[in-house]
């Protein structure tokens, strides 16, 4: 039988801070000693207390606006408790009834063009130590203890796998386009938890169940968490059985998920608020402040490139990829009001400089390929002085050396050539070196393009193509 | 110095003879520890003598006097610590056997602040476990006797603190007050005690019991000493979150305003039935002496007082359960033993705990749990609001609030053992404070029959120590 | 709430939350014990005013800090407390991986 997917998702998210959330240790605590990014507070040694950074709530907030939300103008912090080695108070301070974000949306790029995403809540919490297992012991580490993290929750929404996928690279690409987190994958900054349900189609009501998958640290197991559970959730509802509602977790990466053997009585998490930490408050104005200062965000980048440019949804993609690359693209077409030209900047952009920059190892900073210096390549080629071959060939030199198009042209007598006369004397030359085309002309017309570029070779890529194209057809209409 | 002198000793005498070098520092604390280690093998005041600590300690400050350094008034002068408050490098247990032989890596605020005014640290006192308890019979480290007579208690749980300074063994100590446990062994050792305003001093580095009721506080021989050490602990600290901005008041200076035209309020619900016959005719005894400094004393009504002992205890417990929940024997403390990481935890929390100890755990986790919490905790927290509304409003008609600080004189030890909620009863005049945050000053008024101490409660409204201290100090000269 | 009783498993329960090993001598103990306790705090119930929702218990709001890092403890000073058990500088327990637990 077919199922629809019920799909929700929890993403946890390393808030890119100096500090650690509610004490001062150094939060870049990534491959430091065990143990030694720690203090009485994120210790859990008794006396200490919590002091929230101000950075980190800023993050909260700005990805709270980021993803539509209302912002609790009076908010607080709110403690949960339950027992784990890795946690060393016996509770971690998160937030409960009162999140800094509420009721949000995002649109998605979905199969029936856009699909809207409700976004439950997005709070502030400390995440816990690391666990190391080794044999029969556990090694803890507290560097992580205290760590700030934003939580994101969505409702319910998701139907297809590739939802959730586009959603998960969305958001990731969000929060550090906003500086909310480098959301380094390997490094743990952004993890999910998946909650999945499946229903017949045509059904109204949610299911009566719920699986959650928690700790998955990629987007590529989240994609296989995601299938293994369609497959066996389908299984059993196609016995008659109702998967079990539970936590499941995993061991590995292949996306295969187990049953975790917790007692329910220990998810009494007695939530109450921090009485060490006074409430939060914000202003109007504060909230207003913060959602004018926001960058442009990927989604609304993409639909404006779209748009305002008329560059397909692949472009366009490619372009936002990151908000630097973005940034770069942006200037690069300052004062370009001709679409076309603008498309094309896009391209060769993608095209050329970037794969250089991915062959070479060279970051955007130290490109010696200036804006100007590519709008005069387009240029250049527009006004019909190289052709494409020649724009193609001189690039990486540009790359390379940070000359302009216009000098290499210039020093290496690149320009095209026009003459008539030259070109139709190379065109007989590769007609009568290539007798077996006209041949294969009689199946396939379009056969003679070959030809073009043997002509091109012949003339070190610098004759003009449509003067090639058309002097080859009139030689071989002449035959 | 012997001993009689030294049970007498007040700051004030003490600093003017370390000042003018009739007496060094590490004299006084020398002294002061001979006293010390006669006096325990049967008071049991101390859980951790610090005897290395304090005689570097006064030997520092009497070098610092030979080069003439400008010095505070409490330098050199010897003081204790309740066992709730981290050392670096001492022992802390917070009273209890679950953190016997933790060292602490830190310094909780209130030492900083010692430290750096050059006072001498003697050592740690015993406690009932966490602040769990009126008495001093709590303590992971057997009971503290009262040195008044021995077959008594020294009230709870700052009890050590009180205890050492009726034998001379320190001129002041700085115990923790949650729902009486500064002002309750202050009322029972005839000593001054302050209970100060929620946010006055610094909680950092202070194991808690309550969250949102625990304060810090000196014990002394007299209130100008409680005014002296209150000025050099009051103050907001970046380090804790509800330490407030109110300007912290030069209290000592403020001592000798006349009380004339004060109005003075007794609470009718402070004086029912239940009160000892001999501790209503020394409040009835201190009325009249504010009345003969020109006070006017009127009888005023706190209605929710009966609501008070409930309220408290089920957000006290409430917050413990969770704020204990860090003693899993992992990182520090005794160790627990079992198969299993879960079972080491129950384990080491079973035997760390004293009974009292669980018994609060168990009713703080009960009342905050699924299903238990909106008619517990939540109620409770609403409670509360309806008492700080009984105290503001009082405060409008009177400028301070006298009661009892214990409707009882001093048990002998032993004595309620069997019932539990009555030792939760006992605190009925000193946790209606708590929850509201204002201060109370416990400043001892005569004596009962068997020459145990009785004590007066004196409250003032949030961040206002220097009433209480001004109307103490008042009476205190008065009946001199 | 007239008439409270907690048979011992809900004691059990209750012990289990708090993570307490109780005997049974424990067990039996506040089964006799908490009900009155409880039944006695119960009367915040009389008066209780639901008309507000959550209030601070301090008049303070926003007490948060810059995000500026400070040297805090040591290796050494962090795992002083567990000398005999830490290795490398991790504080050691037994194996989580067998049972459960939230995480």
């Amino acid at each position: 039988m077919v199922y629809e997917l019920i799909i929700g998702l929890e993403i946890h998210i390393h808030a890119k801070t100096k500090s650690k959330m509610f004490c001062r240790c150094d939060a870049k605590y990534f491959s430091a000693p065990p143990n030694s990014h720690v203090c009485p507070v994120c210790l859990g040694l008794p006396g200490a207390l919590p002091v929230p950074n101000k950075k980190a709530i800023e993050q909260c907030i700005k990805l709270s606006l980021a993803l539509g939300c209302n912002i609790n103008k009076f908010s607080k912090f709110d403690r949960k408790n339950y027992f784990y080695p890795d946690l060393p108070k016996g509770y971690q301070i998160s937030q409960y009834d009162l999140p800094f974000g509420y009721e949000g949306n995002v649109e998605i790029e979905s199969t029936a063009g856009t699909k809207s995403i409700r976004i439950t809540r997005v709070h502030m919490e400390e995440d816990t130590g690391k666990s190391i297992h080794s044999g029969a012991k556990t090694m803890l580490d507290f560097n992580k203890s205290g760590v700030p993290l934003v939580e994101v929750v969505t409702e319910p929404d998701f139907r297809e796998i590739k939802d959730v996928t586009f959603f998960a690279k969305r958001l990731r690409q969000t929060v550090k386009y906003i500086g909310v987190s480098d959301a380094d994958m390997e490094k743990g900054q952004m993890r999910f938890e998946v909650n999945m349900s499946l229903r017949k189609v045509g059904e109204a009501a949610l299911p009566k169940y719920k699986v959650e998958v928690k700790n998955i640290g990629s987007i590529s197991v989240l994609e296989k968490v995601i299938a293994y559970e369609l497959k066996r959730q389908s299984e059993l509802l196609d016995k008659g059985e109702t998967p079990v509602q539970e936590t499941r977790g995993l061991r590995d990466l292949t996306g295969v998920t187990h049953s975790q053997r917790i007692k329910e009585e220990s998810n009494d998490y007695r939530y109450f608020p921090e009485p060490d930490i006074p409430p939060i408050t914000f202003t109007d104005e504060q909230i207003f402040a913060n959602r004018e200062t926001m960058c442009e965000l990927p989604t609304d980048k993409k639909a404006r490139y779209m748009k305002n440019c008329g560059l397909d949804s692949a472009l366009a993609e490619t372009l936002i990829a990151t908000k630097g690359r973005a940034e770069w693209f942006e200037q690069a077409i300052e004062g370009v009001t001709d679409n076309k030209v603008v498309s094309q900047i896009a391209k060769w952009f993608v095209g050329d400089v970037i794969a250089f920059m991915n062959a070479n190892k060279v970051k955007l900073a130290q490109l010696k390929l200036s804006h100007e210096m590519l709008r005069e390549l387009v240029e250049l080629l527009n006004l019909g002085k190289i052709s494409s071959t020649i724009a193609k060939q001189i690039l990486p030199e540009m790359l390379e050396t940070g000359k302009k198009a216009s000098v290499i042209v210039k020093e290496k007598g690149l320009e095209v050539v026009n003459d008539e006369g030259a070109i139709n004397e190379i065109v007989k030359k590769v007609i009568a070196a290539n007798p077996k085309v006209l041949e294969d002309m009689k199946k396939n017309p379009a056969a003679y393009k070959f030809l073009i570029g043997q002509v091109m070779k012949e003339m070190q890529g610098k004759a003009n193509p449509q003067v090639v194209d058309k002097a080859i057809l009139e030689a071989l209409q002449e035959k | 110095m012997n001993q009689d002198e030294l049970k007498k000793l007040t700051i004030s005498t003490a600093s003017e003879l370390l000042a003018s070098k009739k007496l060094s520092s590490v004299e006084l604390t020398q002294a002061t520890l001979d006293v010390i280690e006669q006096q325990e093998p049967v008071i049991n005041a101390f859980i951790t003598v610090t005897k290395e600590i304090a005689l570097a300690r006064a030997k520092q400050v009497d070098e610092l006097r030979a080069k003439n350094e400008r010095l505070s008034i409490l330098a050199g002068i010897p003081y204790s610590l309740k066992d709730v408050y981290n050392v670096k490098g001492v022992q802390t247990t917070g009273g209890a056997k679950i953190l016997e032989g933790y060292i602490s890596p830190y310094d909780a605020t209130v030492e900083v602040l010692m430290k750096k005014s050059n006072a001498v640290l003697l050592g740690k006192t015993n406690c009932d476990s966490f602040g769990f308890g009126t008495t001093g019979e709590h303590s992971g480290f057997g009971p503290t006797k009262n040195p008044i007579n021995i077959e008594y208690v020294p009230g709870g749980s700052s009890s050590g603190s009180g205890a050492s300074l009726v034998y001379g063994g320190g001129v002041f100590s700085i115990g923790e007050d949650t729902g009486g446990s500064i002002r309750c062994p202050a009322s029972f050792c005839g000593l001054a005690g302050l209970k100060t305003t929620y946010g006055r001093v610094s909680r950092y580095g202070a194991a808690p019991y309550a969250s949102s009721y625990d304060t810090m506080g000196p014990m002394a021989r007299n209130v100008k000493d409680v005014a002296i050490v209150l000025e050099h602990l009051a103050g907001q600290d970046a380090r804790d979150a509800t330490t407030g901005t109110a300007e912290v008041l030069p209290y000592s200076t403020l001592l000798d305003k006349s009380i004339k035209g004060m109005k003075i309020g007794m609470p009718k619900e402070y004086f029912g039935e239940g009160l000892d016959p001999e501790v209503r005719a020394s409040m009835e005894h201190a009325a009249d002496v504010f009345r003969s400094l020109g006070a006017e004393v009127i009888e005023i009504s706190l209605p929710y007082t009966e609501y008070a002992v409930a309220a408290y205890y089920v957000i006290g417990t409430s917050e413990t359960s969770s704020n204990l929940a860090r003693l899993d024997g992992i990182r520090y403390g005794i160790e627990g033993e079992g198969d299993t990481w879960m079972q080491k935890i129950k384990d080491v929390r079973g035997k760390g705990f004293n009974d009292e100890a669980k018994r609060r755990i168990m009713v703080g986790t009960y009342a905050l749990s699924a299903g238990y919490a909106d008619q517990y905790y939540k109620k409770a927290q609403q409670v509360r609001q309806l008492l700080k509304k009984d105290f503001v409003r009082a405060f409008t008609e009177v400028d301070v609030i006298m009661t009892p600080t214990m409707p009882v004189l001093p048990p002998k030890i032993g004595e309620n053992e069997s019932d539990p909620l009555k030792l939760w009863l006992m605190d009925a005049f000193t946790v209606s404070v708590n929850p509201v945050g204002v201060p109370g000053l416990s400043v001892p008024t005569g004596f009962a029959k068997n020459g145990l101490p009785i004590g007066m409660q004196l409250i003032a409204p949030h961040f206002r120590e220097d009433i209480i201290l001004n109307v103490g100090y008042q009476f205190e000269q008065e009946v001199k | 709430m007239k008439g409270t009783t907690l048979t011992p498993e809900e004691i059990r329960h209750i012990a289990d939350l708090a993570m307490i090993t109780l005997t049974d001598e424990e067990v039996a103990k506040y089964q006799q014990q908490l009900p009155a306790i409880l039944e006695y705090v119960h009367k915040v119930n009389e008066i209780a005013d639901e008309s507000k929702g959550f209030t601070s218990h301090v008049d303070l709001s926003n007490v948060l800090r810059e995000d500026e890092p400070e040297e805090t403890l040591t290796q050494e000073e962090a795992t002083q407390n567990r000398k005999g058990t830490a290795k490398n500088g991790y504080i050691t327990v037994d194996s989580v991986i067998t049972s459960g637990g939230d995480n």
